[in-house]
């Protein structure tokens, strides 16, 4: 870049964005234009209570928006509207990618959470019963709710985990396979793998269609605890209260302790966090979303 | 010899990009007993939807008239114009790359991102036989105390290294005087009269 130009685009910036915006280098070159590509880092903050350190990571967003020049004159520029749009959409798009990151690292443990099994009870009964041979559809109709149960079929035949014959629903391939690699007597962790599998396939149908929302908390607190943990390279030891402070900020929530308490018990006993005087989490779970999240997010979140 | 403000106040800041509503809060009230809540400085400052900090804190020039407060702006290049600046009780607010703290501070740990983005501080005192600045940084905590005393400062920084940060900002200090005409106080401005 030349001097003057350089300055130029530097006092742009000063004078019509907020920190953190720089200009990355130049785009595209098209004489006599020359476009540079403006990008940002985004600072978030995490305290290691049991270290006692705060770590400064930046989160990354490329491709903002260009600076277009002629000479040494600039001609257009994108508004600090449309810049922090931008960066409010990579926001939101790290935070889905790293959600669905989570639920694919969490899933199987997830489904032993009793709160969860219980609000999704029908499938689990309609995965038993494939399991044990199949699910006949005259049977179906003496089930109470038979149209719910219907409905939940329906959902699974769609994942690929049931699949329907003339008089029955039987395994789809997705369950063969989990089934293929497991011993029969193994039946419990089957089912549990199914489940899980449930879970993370059909989250958005789950959330959306049949209104099951009962999974969310404990996707969101993992979340929280794994993406910190990610941005920070190792496994974070948190006060309660600082996670708590976190989840609620990060999703906008105003979640009373007493509720979060619940949700962390539980993910505790599903072996997705662990307590010792600090929340902490399991080495296989971050080493599984740290392999993931450097694969989704390159190049829009360096941490 | 040491000059050096007792600073009043010496707030934590709440979030990591408020780092220049919270120096500002804690200058006014420390300089001219004005307390004014970081929700209207970062109204004033013009705060984006992120909640990202502006480079420049000009657009509080107005608003503080009304107050006889001015601001103050000046390209400075070597300590002699901010050791006279603290010798008249000013506390000048400057820029560094947020990772001026590497190396500085085993509490902080700031990733190599850190030299894209601005922090601001505040320079509450000199040595200059030691040849050393004393600065308030909200980023660390100073636990419920009225006054940061001298030796509870967590940022004690040469004069050279001082000066090579701030020439990574482009050497911009800002600071605030009384002026002697005073509009309108904030109070009133903050009871409903508005522009």
């Amino acid at each position: 870049m030349e001097r003057k130009i350089e300055e130029k685009l530097n006092e742009l910036v000063l004078e019509k964005y907020p920190q953190g915006i720089y200009v990355k280098g130049v785009s595209r070159k098209s004489f006599p234009k020359t476009s540079f590509n403006l990008s940002s880092v985004f600072p978030r903050s995490i305290f290691d209570d049991k270290e006692e350190k705060l770590l400064i990571k930046f989160l990354r967003f490329e491709n903002l928006g260009s600076i277009e020049t002629e000479g040494d004159k600039i001609i257009s520029y994108p508004s600090m509207e449309e810049v922090m749009k931008r960066i409010e959409s990579g926001f939101e798009e790290v935070q889905l990618k790293s959600e669905r990151v989570i639920l694919s690292s969490i899933y199987e443990n997830l489904a032993k959470i009793a709160m969860v099994r219980t609000s999704l009870n029908p499938i689990y009964n309609i995965l038993k019963a494939v399991y044990e041979g199949g699910l006949k559809k005259s049977d179906l109709e003496k089930y109470p709710k038979a149209d719910r149960y219907k409905k939940y079929i329906s959902f699974l035949c769609g994942l690929n985990i049931l699949k329907e014959e003339s008089s029955k629903y039987v395994e789809g391939n997705y369950f063969i396979e989990i089934e293929k690699g497991l011993k029969r007597e193994d039946r419990e962790l089957v089912l549990n793998k199914v489940f899980g599998l449930v879970i993370k396939e059909g989250k958005a149908y789950l959330f959306n269609n049949l209104n099951i929302t009962v999974v969310k908390p404990f996707i969101r607190v993992s979340n929280v605890y794994y993406s910190q943990s990610y941005l920070a390279g190792k496994l974070l030891s948190l006060k309660k209260e600082n996670l708590l402070y976190y989840y609620n900020k990060m999703y906008g929530l105003k979640t009373p302790s007493v509720n979060f308490e619940s949700y962390l018990d539980q993910l505790k006993r599903a072996g997705i966090l662990e307590e010792d005087g600090f929340v902490e989490g399991n080495s296989k779970i971050f080493t599984k979303f740290s392999n993931q999240m450097v694969l989704e997010m390159r190049p829009k979140l360096v941490g | 010899m040491i000059y050096f403000n007792d600073l009043k106040q010496p707030l934590h800041q709440t979030e990591l990009a408020s780092c220049v509503p919270t120096c500002i809060k804690v200058i006014l009230n420390h300089q001219f007993s004005l307390s004014l809540k970081e929700k209207q400085i970062k109204k004033w400052l013009g705060y984006t939807i992120l909640g990202c900090v502006p480079h420049s804190i000009r657009n509080l020039s107005e608003k503080l008239k009304r107050e006889g407060i001015e601001l103050k702006e000046k390209i400075v290049k070597n300590e002699k114009e901010l050791i006279d600046l603290i010798k008249n009780k000013h506390l000048p607010l400057v820029y560094f790359r947020a990772n001026y703290l590497d190396g500085f501070s085993e509490e902080v740990e700031v990733d190599e991102d850190g030299n894209k983005y601005y922090h601001s501080v505040v320079l509450i005192g000199v040595d200059d036989e030691k040849e050393k600045f004393y600065i308030y940084d909200s980023l660390f905590s100073y636990g419920n105390v009225a006054t940061l005393k001298i030796e509870s400062v967590k940022v004690i920084m040469p004069y050279p290294k001082f000066i090579s940060e701030l020439e990574k900002t482009d050497n911009r200090v800002f600071w605030f005087e009384r002026t002697k005409k005073k509009d309108r106080t904030i109070g009133e401005f903050e009871n409903g009269k508005k522009d």
